[in-house]
């Protein structure tokens, strides 16, 4: 997988601490000893290298201090929750005093505010983690903030507030190089495209998530942006478009494998079933070799859950009813011991690859 | 380049709170969906957790069915209906693939026309005890021809809802298998199903606001309140007055 460059810099950080302590160890066992310059000329050169590092991309050279780094990220992760609920509940507490004018006021502002934190501390600190949970912050007030002013105004829910918090989510990790935000408003995106084609059609939108082909059309297209639109400059990016269109798609084809449903009904229920479950089997192979093929392995992880879950619903339609229990439990088994011959095969490629 | 997609992100929060604001503004400015003063019977005071100052109105209403006796689905919403809300009802209730056909349709939005009061409740509580005198009597997708029919504003109230198909080849406790299928059809949801009470109007439900979650069910007891709720332009709704109801003044009585 891509990787960005905060941790394309932890890697190399990692890296010269391994070194060092292999140097220490051939100098013990003397199988190499440099010389008092040489030696010299290596440490300024390392901790030149170290500290220009962790003044660009604020990574921790020691143990201890990536120890300390990852305490501080979890006491800031509660204290961001903790701090979420007082809001929450303060808002509650005086929601009922307030007229409508400072319900706007106050809505309007809190992703505002948690958007130039998110800038802020980019800004300020090199590392990424704390703009990230703001700008997670941030979506998720928008999420919160958008339904609550439409519940005050009483409309009724509309399927566009789900573009505007794609646009949100995909704007801000672009900004910032965010990829959970990413994901977010990419899922938000496909489901803003099935909405449409629902209401298109005259059904109410929310229905999309129980006819879920129309994820389809916007699966595709997510998986094949990357051979079309390249991020240069955050290549971890095309990955993040290949594990959202695999992951809606497959899971849109599981949903319509176990309902039925389909767009062109002529098939018949029971065919239409099979027909997907087939095509979910083929499609997560696919992703599978194709994840072995990129060196993904979330990708190659995600084609083989869904690969599982798709054989085990074909095998479950099959022999559940006409086979004895205990001998279907052993046909999942023995399946399950070959996919692991596979996966060990795949993974002794992907280790291979450079 | 990162600031010019911040900006525009921020952008989005106020494009799509305007919107929202503009949607309201439009929705308030002609109460052609009708307006009515309901009561506590039918606009049902929702518990708020904890120490909230929260106040929502739940939307109670009812539907005739067949059998007014029972709760069951609308008797107007029937196959030829359901074909005029623009369900493909080509299929025959008989053939094989009838029942997967139906049951995988999805919900449609639709205007619903509420009466307050009136015939539908007079039928449905002369069999069956009824809680709310709010009955679903039609529904199309047009609102301005239902509009035509039901023409009277304070009489019949136009809302947004959801319909849905039904298939039923059984029947009874004992699952009977039925001579001829039926297909019928059910009012899911009216939209929004919950009103919000701003200021001024909260303050006089603020006394009445109970904070128990546990969904029993109060005691039955006369309406408390009477709210005067209007539905707009895009036949949505929002209150317009509140008042307390004692003997003195009482609720407007059934004509």
């Amino acid at each position: 997988m891509e990787l960005d460059p905060r941790q394309k810099a932890q890697r190399r950080v990692d890296r010269i601490g391994l070194f060092r302590q292999e140097l220490a160890e051939l100098e013990q066992e003397q199988g190499l000893t440099l010389t008092p310059e040489q030696r010299s000329r290596l440490d300024a050169h390392l901790e030149g290298v170290l500290s220009a590092l962790s003044r660009q991309f604020g990574v921790d050279a020691t143990d201890s201090a990536r120890r300390i780094s990852w305490g501080m990220r979890l006491a800031s992760l509660l204290g961001g929750a903790a701090l979420v609920a007082a809001g929450v509940l303060f808002l509650h507490r005086i929601w009922g005093g307030l007229p409508t004018s400072a319900h706007v006021l106050i809505l309007t502002t809190v992703p505002l505010l948690l958007l130039v934190g998110a800038e802020y501390a980019f800004r300020r600190g090199t590392d990424l983690y704390y703009p990230a949970l703001l700008s997670l912050m941030a979506g998720v007030a928008f999420c919160v903030e958008l339904n609550t002013l439409g519940n005050v105004m009483n409309l009724a829910p509309s399927p566009h507030a789900l573009l505007a918090w794609a646009s949100f989510a995909m704007l801000v990790a672009y900004a910032f190089g965010l990829r959970l935000l990413l994901a977010a408003g990419l899922l938000l995106l496909a489901a803003y495209t099935a909405a449409l084609a629902m209401t298109a059609r005259g059904s109410y939108w929310l229905g999309f998530m129980e006819e879920s082909q129309f994820l389809l059309p916007a699966a595709a297209v997510l998986y094949a942006l990357p051979w079309l639109l390249r991020h240069r400059d955050r290549p971890y990016f095309d990955f993040i478009y290949r594990v959202c269109g695999a992951f809606t798609g497959l899971t849109a084809l599981l949903v319509l494998s176990l309902s039925g449903d389909l767009c062109c009904s002529a098939l018949g229920p029971r065919m239409a079933e099979v027909s997907y479950q087939i095509l979910g089997v083929l499609l997560s192979a696919g992703v599978v070799a194709h994840g072995v093929r990129l060196g993904q392995g979330g990708l190659v992880n995600l084609g083989a859950v869904a690969f599982v879950v798709f054989l085990y619903v074909r095998l479950h339609a099959w022999f559940w009813d006409g086979m004895p229990k205990y001998l279907f439990f052993f046909l999942l088994g023995l399946t399950a011991l070959v996919l692991l011959l596979i996966f060990r095969r795949l993974r002794t490629r992907l280790r291979t690859r450079p | 380049m990162k600031r010019a997609l911040i900006w525009t992100a921020a952008g989005v929060v106020l494009l799509a709170n305007a919107w929202v604001l503009l949607a309201a503004w439009q929705n308030r400015r002609d109460p052609r969906g009708g307006t009515v003063e309901l009561t506590e019977r039918e606009l049902r005071l929702m518990p708020m957790p904890g120490e909230s100052t929260v106040t929502l109105l739940g939307l109670e209403w009812d539907v005739l069915s067949e059998k007014p006796q029972d709760k069951g689905p609308p008797h107007w919403l029937d196959e030829k209906k359901l074909a005029e809300l623009g369900f493909d009802c080509a299929i025959p209730v008989t053939s094989p693939i009838a029942r997967q056909h139906y049951g995988s349709m999805a919900a449609t939005p639709v205007f619903l026309v509420l009466e307050y009061q009136r015939e539908a409740w007079r039928q449905a509580h002369a069999q069956r005890k009824t809680t709310t005198r709010l009955f679903v009597v039609d529904a199309g997708r047009d609102a301005r021809r239902l509009r035509e029919r039901y023409p009277d504003t304070a009489r019949h109230i136009l809302a947004r809802g959801l319909v849905r198909p039904f298939y039923q080849d059984r029947e009874g406790p004992d699952d009977t298998l039925l001579a001829v299928p039926r297909l019928g059809g059910w009012v899911q949801m009216v939209l929004p199903g919950q009103i919000f009470v701003p200021r001024p109007h909260s303050r006089l439900l603020e006394k009445f606001q109970s904070h128990d979650l546990s969904g029993r069910e109060e005691a039955e007891r006369e309406p408390r309140f009477a709210v005067t709720v209007s539905w707009g332009a895009n036949y949505e709704p929002w209150v317009t007055a509140v008042r307390e109801l004692t003997p003195e003044t009482p609720p407007k009585k059934a004509e």
